[in-house]
């Protein structure tokens, strides 16, 4: 019974995984998540925009446009390759699948941009096309590839936007953080992020009360056993213990001074290692996808 | 009696249930995995339209004789009159090729920088949606329900008439 058990557990762990397999391999997404320049082409100024950026599009509307650079895509077609990392990273809000890669792979002199399945309306890969051609191509061509990215970078970011109603935060995202602008600005929030996440939550919630319920029918379950009726009755002594108690437990020790703390912060994840090669001086806690997923259109360099 | 019991059950069961899989195949084809739309079906319009696009540009270059157009706007043509999900698929794995030959056609041609970019922007959406389609659950449910017709199943599916439905991978 045990053993059927925890066939069914692995089953549904192995359930749980996605369902497309295709055997491509994608790197794993940086700390920064928004932009992971592994090809080494992108300048610090214009990681810093892709992720201040991004950091308000997805606290406003739960989209993420992710740049990513690699060197050779391993034999891959462009495309697949930009699906299977679209998915795996998860780019996007889990409920609008609002997200948008755009993926350079240099050394194949190639480019794709893929979006999620909720943007396919607004963004169709025949507009990604346009958009790629007349402000990535140029720059591309050229290997001016920081400079084409910056480009098709902040048009992707205005036409999300305004699909979105976003009010302009202007460039001073920095300063509004640290210290405030002169101008006071508007938010309007098309839709509450706060419920996805908690959703979201409530998901690996629902999940882990799953995993929990399974293993306590194995215990109990594997308490069970045929029963045994004894041959002889016990006796039971009412009002006499059966066992003399044992001797009184040693006192605790007396209670040590605490050493004192040596490190200030706890949580977060400030972390000096990052999956680029340069390092930056943005900082921020560990960013992720937020669950989104792509049906795998897009659209990629004319040829 | 029993006998004919239990043959009547098998007989009635195995039908249900290849039929539930066949509607299954079709919902997803119609509907979407999710139900939301996003699906096999819609893919193929779009592509069937952005061919008729591609067909509005090349008149505008081409001579109405040209061969690549007159195939491709008789794919679209049999593309919309299909009955079944075989038929519409079948037609719009005709119908790609000849888009794309139609559009290697026209980048012969001195086309306008709008043009150029209408060509491109067709056929990136074309591929686009191919692509989708490929990727889709459909191609598995379709599956599914093939894998129902072999075997046991199968003699049970040949004589109600279940046909396997065709697959985009």
């Amino acid at each position: 019974m045990k053993k059927i058990i925890s066939v069914l557990l692995a089953c549904l762990f192995a359930l749980s995984l996605p369902a497309f397999a295709c055997g491509i391999e994608v790197p794993k997404p940086t700390e920064l998540f928004y932009v992971a320049d592994y090809a080494d082409v992108l300048s610090e100024e214009t990681e810093t925009e892709i992720v201040s950026k991004n950091d308000v599009l997805y606290q406003q509307t739960g989209a993420q446009i992710v740049v990513v650079t690699v060197d050779f895509l391993d034999g891959n077609d462009i495309g697949d390759y930009a699906y299977r990392l679209f998915n795996d990273w998860e780019i996007g809000s889990e409920e609008k699948n609002n997200g948008l890669l755009l993926l350079l792979a240099i050394g194949e002199e190639n480019y794709y941009a893929l979006q999620g399945k909720g943007l396919e309306d607004r963004i169709s890969s025949g507009d990604l096309d346009q958009i790629l051609y007349d402000y990535l191509e140029e720059d591309f061509a050229a290997e001016d590839y920081d400079a084409g990215v910056q480009k098709v970078f902040s048009v992707f970011y205005d036409e999300i936007s305004s699909y979105y109603e976003m009010s302009d935060m202007g460039d001073s995202i920095g300063s509004s953080v640290i210290g405030g602008s002169d101008e006071p600005t508007q938010i309007i929030v098309k839709q509450p992020f706060f419920f996805g996440t908690f959703f979201r939550v409530l998901k690996y919630l629902g999940i882990a009360v799953l995993v929990i319920v399974i293993l306590v029918l194995i215990s109990v379950f594997g308490r069970r056993g045929p029963r045994r009726y004894p041959r002889y009755r016990t006796t039971r002594y009412r009002g006499f213990p059966r066992r003399r108690p044992g001797p009184p437990p040693p006192p605790p020790p007396p209670s040590r001074p605490s050493p004192p703390r040596m490190g200030g912060f706890g949580g977060g994840g400030r972390s000096s290692s990052l999956g680029s090669r340069r390092r930056s001086s943005f900082s921020g806690g560990r960013r992720s996808g937020g669950g989104g997923s792509s049906r795998g259109g897009g659209a990629g360099r004319r040829r | 009696m029993l006998l004919l019991a239990v043959l009547f059950g098998v007989f009635f069961g195995s039908y249900r249930s290849l039929h539930r899989y066949e509607q299954k195949a079709e919902r997803v084809f119609y509907s979407g995995v999710e139900e939301d739309g996003l699906c096999v079906s819609s893919d193929l319009n779009v592509i069937a339209g952005e061919g008729n696009n591609m067909l509005t540009v090349a008149k505008r270059y081409l001579p109405d004789s040209e061969e690549t157009a007159a195939a491709l706007n008789e794919s679209i043509l049999s593309f919309h009159s299909a009955k079944d999900i075989n038929g519409k698929i079948a037609c719009a794995l005709e119908m790609i090729p000849r888009i794309e030959a139609l559009a290697g056609r026209l980048q012969e041609e001195d086309l306008s920088g709008k043009d150029r970019d209408y060509l491109f922007s067709q056929l990136a959406e074309v591929a686009s949606r191919e692509r989708t389609a490929r990727l889709d659950g459909y191609n598995d449910t379709a599956k599914e329900y093939n894998d129902q017709l072999t075997g046991f199943g199968g003699w049970m599916a040949k004589f109600y008439h279940f046909q396997p439905l065709t697959t985009l991978r």
